[in-house]
């Protein structure tokens, strides 16, 4: 009874965040605080090029005069930027890096997150599975990427942008910081100040990549901020999918997860860019959990490029995330399909950008927020059409879900056109759980947990359709579990 | 709920781009100083009732004294018709300012329809403020024509607070100016209270034209709905901020915002923000937005059915605003503003022949 086993094993997975422990594992840090050291020390520890210091002090500099924002919906205890630690790596031995080398005590915690780091494993799984490479980012290193050389035979780079940075600088120099600039905001400056680790994924023309792409971010150290930046780069025809997941222990502070992530897509390009980011979101009262603050941007560089976001965000205690397209080619295409979901004292402020700047340009909002226990969930976009971009459209629908009394959900969209030849559209509801359909539900032999679940995932399926398969059964699994307790 | 305090004489007080309800029209950027203040002698007019059945009320230079006495004469003599006749003159060099208050309460029950017709000349820079209390079961009906120059800086701010069973409808049509905004808030009391705000705007040249409201609903089972259409061409910009907020407990609110808008040429902007803040869960909320342009079939069908394009397009110019006209009840006033409209569709016609 296969169903029956799943159902239970969901059942035991609700009672707490599975991915609350923490690795007891010996650490390097940099000493706590922010200041010029502190970059020159990230840098040194990463040896990095002598431009890329200049960069980050650059950026230091201007992150000093700049205000945190406090536009969005969310209230929160400010962050202490000279309390934390900007570097935090496991303690590894000099030398080549191979799988056993590795401590045994990252591998459990990957192995108890369920995620491959031995390719064979992957491989071992059921014929014809499949396959997805890893990079597995672990505070503020990346510990290993798997399936390298595989993707390195299609040309297909996929590495830590550490070392990127170190292989390629030319490459990483060339595009970093092309989309999201120095000075871009707030956290964006802080993140090109002290950025760690992520991913860099560089598609030559032409080339199809043979399988997926993920990373996987975990915070594990105390008081530590996880500025990650991820750089993604797709030639002339290329097609990439990369997936993005997240966890982090479960502790009573509040931790800063401050990322930036670049996409560039060229002429005909496609990036497919899916992320389901389930960090600590804190307790029901509202202690602890992370503070998401995170900068995402694609820029459609070149014509008929396409640009695809999926997230599913039921994690952190506050999200201030907005991946936004810049349709600067002719013919290119951004999409954006969401799910967001609070529970406890959760808030969220997500939405998306779509920048019209090229003819015939097209983009798609489908929006989906459910708000439960004492949540607030913010629905921001903007859509805007330059006067030469001829022929633009959008499409956007924004739901917006409530279950119980207590909770909030707010849209807030943006349109702004300067062209006749453009065509915009935008709908927005808010309602709640219809009561009649809880009821058929349940009527039919569901528990009341189930049946909401049963509904909130009908609510958001036109988004889940478009994660890739593997995680699209995950996800829904999270929104079933990120709303218990929610109803009764 | 408190409004900006705006005082049109100090500049410190303008508001900026920064500050979020004003993101798409910075005053301070227009009036970069304070105008002049105008010497202004109030007198009251002679109340009565016009034989068209409105009583008249002039608000020349923002004087807006004595409306409260206006209103219990029209609801006395001409069946709650009132007119507010609003006519602002500028200088020739420099602008002249004005800057007025006035206030209606309306008893339990009590029915006023206001036309509010507001006109002038030359440079001046106005800063209204009215605010109408409705006590149980009172119905007030608003109908504004903002027929302002070129020149003029304006800026009308309005609070309505509504009772139980109140009715409150409003009806907005404007040709913008060099800067106009149009602002209303609205406390709702809901048990029953309806609300609607709709409006019409059609914009050439470098005009502008800001549509702000805000309704607040506090209270269980309130209604609200809104239709606002617009139109701009040339260098002309329309902004359309429609706030939304449902209180926490306020459960059966029932609230639904619409803005549709034309661009008549490239260059020509739209600004939208239809906001939703909702706290309550048993609600029904939803808006929608779009932009587009002139539909080209529509036009297509009309020039084949021999009607010449330019013809086609004031026509279709004018179907598109009239939907928001029709729903007046006061059948002086929907003619009124059908006229306000036709003439303003021919003026967004002209040029574009000329340009031909």
């Amino acid at each position: 009874m296969a169903a029956v086993k799943e159902t239970i094993e969901t059942v035991a997975g609700l009672e707490t965040y599975e991915h609350g422990f923490v690795t007891d594992i010996e650490m390097e840090f940099a000493p706590k605080g922010l200041n010029a050291e502190t970059l020159r020390f990230i840098s040194a520890k990463k040896n990095e090029p002598e431009w890329m210091l200049e960069m980050r002090l650059a950026a230091y500099e201007r992150w000093l005069t700049m205000e945190e924002p406090d536009w969005a919906k969310v209230n929160y205890q400010k962050v202490d930027y000279q309390d934390l630690y900007y570097y935090a790596a496991p303690k590894k031995k000099a030398g080549p890096k191979s799988l056993d080398e590795i401590d045994p005590e990252l591998l459990k915690t990957y192995e108890k997150l369920g995620i491959p780091l031995k390719e064979q494993e992957v491989l071992a799984g059921v014929v014809g599975a499949p396959k997805y490479a890893v990079d597995a980012v672990f505070d503020s290193v990346s510990v290993v990427t798997t399936f390298k050389d595989e993707l390195k035979k299609h040309g297909v780079i996929f590495c830590a942008i550490s070392e990127a940075l170190r292989e390629y600088p030319d490459l990483v120099r060339q595009y970093l910081g092309s989309v999201v600039p120095v000075s871009d905001n707030y956290f964006a400056a802080l993140n090109a100040a002290v950025f760690s680790d992520g991913s860099f994924v560089y598609v030559p023309p032409g080339v199809r990549c043979p399988m997926e792409l993920s990373t996987y971010f975990r915070i594990n150290a105390e008081n530590t901020g996880q500025f990650e930046r991820t750089l993604i780069i797709a030639d002339k025809g290329a097609y990439v999918s990369y997936l993005e997941g997240c966890t982090a222990p479960q502790r009573d502070e509040n931790q800063l997860h401050a990322a930036v992530v670049e996409l560039v897509a060229l002429d005909d390009a496609e990036i497919k860019y899916s992320t389901v980011q389930n960090w600590y979101p804190g307790d029901a009262e509202g202690k602890g959990g992370i503070y998401n603050f995170v900068t995402k941007r694609a820029d459609c560089r070149g014509a008929r490029s396409k640009v695809s976001w999926t997230q599913v965000e039921t994690g952190s205690a506050v999200t201030w995330k907005y991946p936004s397209c810049i349709l600067r080619g002719d013919e290119s295409i951004g999409e954006f399909y969401s799910i967001a979901v609070t529970n406890g004292a959760q808030q969220a402020d997500t939405g998306t950008k779509m920048i019209h700047l090229g003819k015939n340009t097209k983009s798609r909002i489908i929006s989906k927020g459910v708000s439960a226990g004492k949540s607030s969930n913010t629905y921001r976009g903007l859509v805007s059409a330059h006067a030469r971009a001829t022929g633009a459209r959008n499409f956007t629908q924004c739901d917006s879900l409530l279950i119980g009394k207590t909770c909030a959900a707010h849209t807030v969209p943006y349109v702004e056109s300067d062209t006749a030849r453009a065509q915009f559209e935008h709908e927005a509801t808010t309602t709640r759980l219809s009561e009649d359909q809880l009821f058929y539900a349940m009527q039919r032999g569901l528990s009341q947990e189930e049946a909401v679940a049963l509904l909130v995932n009908g609510f958001v399926r036109d988004v889940l359709q478009e994660l890739p398969m593997e995680f699209a059964v995950e996800a829904q699994k999270l929104v079933a579990i990120s709303l218990e307790g929610s109803v009764g | 709920m408190t409004l900006p305090a705006l005082d049109i004489f100090d500049p410190s007080s303008y508001p900026t781009r920064r500050d979020e309800e004003w993101k798409y029209s910075d005053l301070s950027r227009v009036l970069r100083e304070a105008p002049k203040k105008a010497m202004v002698v109030r007198t009251l007019s002679e109340l009565e009732a016009e034989p068209d059945g409105f009583v008249y009320f002039s608000a020349d230079e923002a004087g807006f004294d004595g409306l409260q006495q206006a209103a219990d004469f029209a609801m006395r003599k001409s069946h709650g018709r009132l007119y507010i006749d609003g006519n602002d003159f500028g200088d020739e060099d420099g602008y002249l300012g004005y800057q007025g208050r006035g206030e209606i309460n309306l008893a339990a029950g009590q029915e006023l329809v206001v036309f509010e017709d507001y006109t002038g000349a030359f440079d001046y820079a106005v800063h209204s403020h009215l605010r109408f209390a409705l006590a149980e079961g009172a119905k007030l009906t608003r109908v504004v024509i903002l027929d302002e120059p070129e020149s003029a800086v304006s800026v009308r701010q309005s609070t309505i607070e509504t009772a139980p069973g109140s009715v409150f409808k409003q009806y907005v049509f404007s040709t913008g100016a060099k800067f106009q905004r149009f602002e209303t808030h609205v406390n709702h009391a809901g048990h029953g209270a309806v609300v609607e705000m709709n409006g019409a705007y059609l914009l050439k040249d470098k005009r502008h034209f800001d549509l702000t409201t805000r309704v607040n609903h506090a209270e269980i089972d309130g209604e609200t709905a809104q239709l606002i259409k617009g139109l701009v061409k040339d260098t002309a910009t329309g902004v359309f901020q429609g706030h939304i907020l449902v209180e926490k407990g306020a459960d059966g609110t029932d609230a639904r915002m619409r803005h549709q808008a034309l661009i008549l040429n490239d260059g020509a902007h739209i600004r939208a923000k239809p906001e939703l803040e909702i706290y309550a869960d048993d609600v029904q909320c939803a808006h929608g937005n779009t932009i587009g342009a002139l539909d080209e079939e529509a036009l297509f069908f009309s020039m084949s059915r021999g009607i010449p394009e330019e013809t086609a397009r004031a026509m279709l110019t004018h179907a598109f605003v009239l939907p928001v006209a029709d729903q007046i009840e006061d059948e002086v006033l929907r003619e009124t503003v059908l006229n306000f409209l036709e003439n303003a569709s021919e003026g967004m016609k002209e040029e574009r022949a000329n340009a031909l």
